[in-house]
């Protein structure tokens, strides 16, 4: 597993840590039942605080992606992907919402909409 | 939570400064920042936890035990880094080995040299000799080899290089892997705690201006721009160290505050150090108005 | 009494690296003199055992040892108490060194392999061989003037500061200038050489006894000194 954390960044680094271990489990860098670093070690590993290790694993486990084996430390969650695949429809649902919510107050038409979407998709 | 550190209304005067009812606590297996400009009273707190100032109120514990009347019980668990060395100069790492070995009845030898090889401490050289890093190492070995569970560091990065000063950040964290330490760590360069602490006690004049959970406290204030006729009057009172200038103000402000704020103002969480810069300008604002009032 | 031990240990081996050679360096020079010449030379050791002593304060004022004294886990009052026991100790292990020389000096009588057994110089040395009684004067006079002149100024160089070590080294030559004073009235007065002082014992074993009194008075004093001013130092801050 690889974080790298950027003391400039305008997200805190407990964020920071939960997009890029979130990031690798979903494209398979870490696989499931990998056992991940206790908290106390990732603490050291990144020479950052036992309270924002702490953050990130609580987080993660709440969101389904890593579980607490009590006694052992934290495993990558069996990998459910009903479930992933059902948040990330969320969050892309959540997105597109905004987007347009966003696009019709500047006072853009559907269809002006539509077009800015393929051309973002297009890239 | 069990405390490794409690400090109850402390209080302590001198002729020309007094520590008032400071009290912070640090559970175990946490690093607590411990900062302040200069001459806020850190060392003189970090003297009376070690016995060495004598309080004239209030109580503090280390490991549950008082300061005062089992002040040598801690000291046995307790490793206590100084801003400068405290051993003879002209003795090498191997006499000062001899020499504070018998004191600690946890005092392992094999543990100190392997942290001296660690930390690329020669052996046959002068201690005096050291640059302040290796000192600074050195202090940290013998906190090491006697087994403390509670290291005490005060100012130990003022004058030292990045590169020695990033070491000991590795050094602590590496401590503090066991949930059974603490760290209690001053300084005023506070890019150093920024990161590794856990906890911060915030001294200014004496008194505890903020003491809790880093995350709390950055997430509790943030820095605000903008222009000077932007800021409501009602929460003109509420900015910390105000500061206006020719195009504009800055100020630190509570984020409880930020709700409501016009969107022309600009604001961004604060660091600790942009914190302590807005805290003492807020303190000669306040004594400039003094005078004004007078 | 562990601490006490600590400590002292501590002493020592802080002096030990800066004292030790010029000490070996003297028991060898005195030592061969004394086996040669006159045994009472071995008593001229006892000054250079002073370097175990002299460095101690000022090596703890240079390097922060008040920090050092905050974080062992030692009382104060120890670390204090130790530092007499320790003046003691030095001069009482040099003077028991010197005894040794002295003993073994008298035996050798290395004197005979000298030229000129019979010049007058000769008769001299011969009789400071045969002279045990002055011998042993010598060694307990020197120790006991040493170790308590060693013992009062530690004594007030903690309890008033190392800066004022000016009006304390004035204050112990005032006191030696008046002992000597008493001498020198005593001299006038046909009571000198020292060997015909009132009071003091004529035979070897008197001396002995008198030496052995001597030790015991001078660790009393010791003891009592570090007493006072681990007394006076517990009420300041370190």
């Amino acid at each position: 597993m690889k974080i790298v954390i950027k003391n400039k960044s305008d997200l805190p680094i407990y964020e920071q840590i939960e997009q890029q271990i979130k990031a690798q489990i979903l494209d398979g860098t870490v696989r499931e039942d990998e056992q991940l670093p206790s908290i106390r070690q990732l603490a050291r590993d990144l020479k950052i605080s036992v309270i924002t290790t702490t953050r990130v694993y609580n987080d993660l486990a709440d969101e389904g992606f890593i579980i607490s084996v009590a006694g052992k430390g934290y495993f990558i969650a069996p990998r459910n992907n009903e479930l992933l695949r059902e948040r990330m429809l969320y969050e892309m649902e959540e997105g597109l919402e905004k987007a347009v919510a966003n696009g019709r107050n500047a006072g853009l038409t559907d269809e002006e909409i539509i077009t800015a979407l393929k051309k973002f998709m297009e890239g | 939570m069990e405390n490794i550190l409690e400090i109850n209304g402390l209080c302590k005067s001198y002729e020309d400064f007094a520590l008032k009812d400071v009290s912070f606590s640090l559970p175990k297996g946490f690093i607590m920042g411990f900062v302040g400009e200069n001459g806020s009273g850190k060392t003189t707190t970090i003297r009376a936890i070690l016995n060495m100032a004598k309080i004239d109120g209030g109580k503090i514990s280390v490991f549950g035990l008082d300061s005062v009347t089992d002040t040598i019980a801690v000291k046995e668990r307790l490793g206590v880094v100084f801003d400068s060395l405290y051993l003879a100069e002209h003795l090498n790492v191997r006499q000062i080995e001899q020499q504070l070995k018998p004191f600690y009845r946890d005092w392992d030898s094999g543990e100190f040299f392997s942290r001296i090889r660690e930390f690329d401490l020669p052996d046959n050289r002068k201690v005096g000799d050291f640059s302040k890093g290796m000192k600074m190492k050195l202090m940290i070995a013998i906190a090491l080899s006697h087994k403390a569970e509670l290291i005490i560091l005060d100012e130990p990065t003022s004058g030292l290089d990045p590169v020695a000063r990033d070491e000991l950040l590795d050094i602590l964290a590496e401590y503090i892997e066991d949930e059974n330490r603490g760290v209690l760590f001053s300084t005023h360069i506070t890019a150093d705690v920024e990161r590794i602490a856990d906890y911060v006690t915030i001294l200014h004049n004496g008194r505890v201006w903020y003491t809790g959970t880093k995350d709390e406290l950055s997430e509790s204030y943030a820095v605000v721009k903008g222009a000077e006729e932007d800021i409501p009057s009602a929460l003109k009172e509420k900015l910390i160290g105000f500061h206006a200038y020719r195009n504009g103000f800055d100020a630190l402000i509570r984020t409880y505050d930020l709700a409501g704020i016009s969107s022309s103002l600009e604001y961004e969480k604060a660091s600790i150090d942009e914190i302590l810069v807005y805290i003492a300008k807020e303190d000669k604002h306040e004594r400039h108005s003094e005078r004004n009032a007078v | 009494m562990r601490d006490i031990l600590n400590v002292m240990r501590f002493d020592f081996l802080t002096a030990k690296p800066l004292a030790i050679g010029g000490m070996i360096f003297t028991v060898l020079i005195f030592g061969i003199l004394s086996m040669l010449f006159s045994p009472i030379i071995a008593v001229y050791i006892t000054f250079s055992s002073m370097v175990f002593v002299i460095p101690l304060q000022g090596i703890a004022d240079k390097n922060g040892f008040n920090k050092l004294y905050g974080i062992l886990p030692v009382k104060r009052k120890n670390i204090t108490r130790a530092r007499f026991i320790y003046i003691f100790l030095v001069h009482f292990l040099t003077e028991l060194l010197e005894a040794v020389i002295i003993c073994i000096a008298k035996f050798a009588e290395l004197y005979k392999i000298l030229p000129n057994q019979n010049s007058e110089t000769m008769q001299m040395v011969k009789n400071s061989f045969a002279d045990t009684r002055t011998t042993l004067l010598a060694l307990f006079g020197i120790f006991t003037l040493l170790c308590l002149l060693f013992a009062f100024m530690e004594m007030m160089g903690q309890i008033f500061g190392r800066e004022n070590e000016f009006k304390i080294i004035m204050i112990t030559l005032g006191i030696l200038a008046l002992i000597a004073f008493g001498f020198s009235v005593l001299s006038e007065h046909d009571l000198i050489p020292v060997v015909k002082l009132p009071g003091l014992p004529y035979t070897v074993s008197g001396m002995v006894k008198l030496g052995i009194a001597a030790n015991a008075v001078i660790f009393v004093i010791c003891l009592l000194f570090g007493e006072i001013t681990a007394n006076k130092l517990a009420r300041r801050e370190l």
